[in-house]
């Protein structure tokens, strides 16, 4: 089995394989190994999309993070369970596809407000790889909209709202806040069976479609994937000289050890400060990286903001017919909302529903079941909240590992009372607009911070003392060991963060081209 | 909401044959040709007692087979549940008649809420209840005003409208 090549890439989720696929485009030949802790779950296996659409069973869900398995020990409950797929393609597996850009206030969030971070570039540095990013992933958009400065217009049309999105676009526009539609990734064209979370055609970006395609291009011999490969350790020359990584293959329970000159970590938000963290050679006595005790802290993610309302009737006959939501709102997710907390406003994707097929099988007769579906209709709007990286919100190493060998986490997250006040606010707004739909409130909550859109734990950094990756994404004090991963970003915005995370290995693999001398992206997307 | 609740199970020795609550074992059986009929007139019965048909059962066809192809062909396999629920039904159309065989399956059928304990329970949790699930996605919400549902593929991916209401 071969040991030594150009890179070894940590994770085979979308970050990982864009870097990938960057570094193959410009040079085919290039050794390449991936290795992922998780097995292979198929795609597009007509099986497993029956039994999800038939029983609601995910054939992925077993590769979720059990109870019990990580700890949240903070004031704030971090939900872990259910959030991320330990598997071939990563979470891109059970993704939405939601892809919006950061706006340029994110990345400058410390020096407007005095907390959580700075990005080492600002959001014109990385708009062109934005560009990249909604071409590479297919993102239907509108183009007229004008949340934040763009050079180029969406590359696939927007899908339209629905006809039940029309009463909250009403109340938005009585309460000043702008209606918009909601970008989507589309790898192949949508046939809209309203399931997402498996698309038995293949039509929502999956980073396996990429992976897989990878794998079977035969101009890419030294492109390899081992599943099932847990990363145990990193392994050094030296201080700065990064060697390799070694592994657990979980059906053999052999180590091995694979050498190369470049290593990207690029197995998410929790996974690679966990790596960092058991990787104690001498020279890196407290972990690589953390020589000032930053791995693994400024950990930040969303907490929803959800206002159900149920008015008397449903004359419409209105229930879910997509997956996501078509309409969303950025309007408090601006400037002057970022010292108070910005939100990300959306409708909830799966209201209003009957569960028609559920009112037959209680044995419901015709008649009854219009009835039921003729009201009371329920609709929701929903909202992410920033929160902001606090020094004291940190992820550290739990005893033991986890079925795929991975090392257990504890997650100490605390919410100020300020950001309490904050939600309970935005929550407030959120009423009004149900109010103004003439719909009766019947639920509201600031939630738990969901493990989704973790980010922040190997922050980027200007300094050692700021960060844990310089702009790079180069771990300080290493040069040949890079991040490429949520847990690289110095904000967690309002929004969710893979489009940003795909700009953001767009952008590595162009410096890890230039740095070995390839060709480079030029900002229309070709090879120059 | 259910009209099950104070009803006597249905059927005769066979349908109240005790069963544990996990899926049956295959045994090595197929499904013959006759059970196919059978089953395909169970999921025909389904559209008839809600008429939510827009047309003709016969459009739905195709799915239902691909469903029951994906059900049998990989595992767990349905092949002895498919096999006990067309005994089931013929138990019930000898006691019943044909036509109140399938209404009283369907709605007034007497089976207790809880883990599906008797043949008669597994042919409704296993088989009857997945059939109604498809028949809705396949089509049957339409009738009720939806344009797409979970589930539902429609037509041509070059199409120009939109594939929900607006």
């Amino acid at each position: 089995m071969r040991s030594e090549f150009d890179t070894v890439i940590v994770g085979s989720g979308v970050a990982g394989i864009t870097v990938a696929k960057q570094l193959l485009e410009r040079n085919r030949s290039a050794s390449i190994l991936m290795l992922e802790a998780g097995p292979e779950v198929e795609a597009k296996n007509r099986r497993y999309w029956w039994d999800y659409v038939v029983n609601d069973r995910k054939p992925y869900a077993f590769t979720y993070d059990q109870p019990g398995e990580n700890r949240s020990i903070g004031n704030t409950n971090y939900l872990i369970e259910g959030t991320r797929v330990n598997a071939y393609g990563g979470s891109t597996m059970h993704w939405g596809g939601w892809c919006l850009r950061y706006k340029p206030e994110d990345f400058e969030l410390y020096s407007r407000t005095g907390e959580g971070g700075d990005w080492p570039f600002s959001y014109d540095h990385l708009e062109p790889y934005y560009c990249l990013a909604e071409e590479y992933l297919s993102v239907c958009g509108d183009a007229s909209e004008d949340w934040m400065p763009r050079s180029k217009p969406y590359p696939r049309p927007p899908f339209y709202w629905t006809a039940a999105d029309q009463e909250m676009i009403d109340a938005f526009e009585e309460l000043g806040i702008k209606p918009g539609k909601m970008p989507i990734a589309r790898y192949r064209k949508c046939m809209t069976t309203g399931t997402c979370k498996y698309c038995p055609i293949g039509a929502r970006f999956n980073a396996q479609y990429i992976n897989d395609e990878l794998r079977a291009d035969s101009r890419h011999s030294g492109f390899e994937i081992r599943c099932n490969s847990a990363a145990s350790q990193i392994l050094t020359r030296s201080k700065q000289s990064i060697s390799g990584v070694r592994y657990v293959d979980a059906k053999t329970g052999d180590e091995h050890e694979v050498f190369a000159q470049t290593v990207v970590l690029a197995s998410g938000a929790y996974e690679v400060p966990k790596l960092l963290l058991v990787s104690t050679p001498a020279e890196w006595p407290n972990g690589i990286g953390n020589d000032l005790d930053l791995v693994g802290r400024y950990v930040v993610s969303h907490s929803m903001l959800k206002v159900r309302g149920e008015s008397v009737r449903n004359d419409e006959h209105w229930f879910q017919e997509y997956d996501f939501p078509t309409l969303m709102s950025r309007s408090y997710d601006t400037p002057e909302m970022q010292k108070d907390g910005k939100i990300f406003i959306f409708k909830n994707r799966a209201l209003p529903n009957i569960d028609i097929a559920g009112l037959m099988i209680q044995g419901l007769s015709r008649s009854e079941i219009e009835a039921a579906v003729g009201g009371p209709r329920l609709q929701e709007v929903q909202a992410f909240l920033e929160e902001k990286g606090r020094y004291e919100n940190r992820l550290t190493l739990a005893p033991g590992r986890n079925r795929f060998g991975l090392p257990r986490m504890k997650i100490d997250f605390n919410r100020t009372p300020a950001g309490r006040a904050a939600g309970q606010d935005r929550l407030n707004l959120l009423e009004k607009v149900i109010e103004c739909m003439g719909y009766k409130v019947v639920y509201k909550a600031l939630e738990d911070p969901g493990g989704h859109h973790t980010t922040g734990t190997c922050r980027m950094g200007v300094s050692p003392e700021i960060g844990v990756t310089d702009g790079d994404m180069k771990v300080h004090g290493t040069d040949n060991l890079y991040v490429c991963s949520n847990a690289a970003f110095p904000t967690g915005s309002a929004v969710n963060p893979t489009l940003t995370l795909a700009a953001m290995a767009l952008r590595l693999g162009n410096h890890l081209a230039s740095r070995s001398g390839g060709a480079t992206f030029t900002q229309g997307g070709s090879d120059a | 909401m259910s009209v099950t609740e104070h009803l006597e199970l249905i059927g005769g020795d066979f349908c109240k044959d005790s069963l544990a609550a996990t899926l049956l074992p295959r045994e090595g059986q197929i499904l013959s040709a006759h059970e196919m009929n059978v089953l395909w007139e169970l999921f025909v019965e389904i559209g008839r007692c809600w008429e939510d048909v827009v047309h003709d059962s016969a459009n739905l066809r195709s799915s239902w087979l691909e469903f029951v192809q994906a059900k049998t062909e990989h595992e767990p396999t349905y092949v002895a549940e498919y096999s006990n629920a067309v005994s089931c039904v013929e138990e019930l159309i000898a006691i019943y008649g044909k036509q109140n065989a399938f209404s009283l399956l369907f709605l007034r059928n007497g089976i207790p809420d809880g883990p599906p304990l008797t043949r008669l329970a597994h042919a409704k949790r296993y088989v009857v209840d997945e059939f109604i699930r498809v028949h809705v996605l396949a089509s049957g919400f339409k009738s009720y005003g939806g344009v797409n549902y979970k589930g539902y593929i429609a037509g041509s991916r070059y199409r120009t409208r939109p594939t929900v209401r607006t």
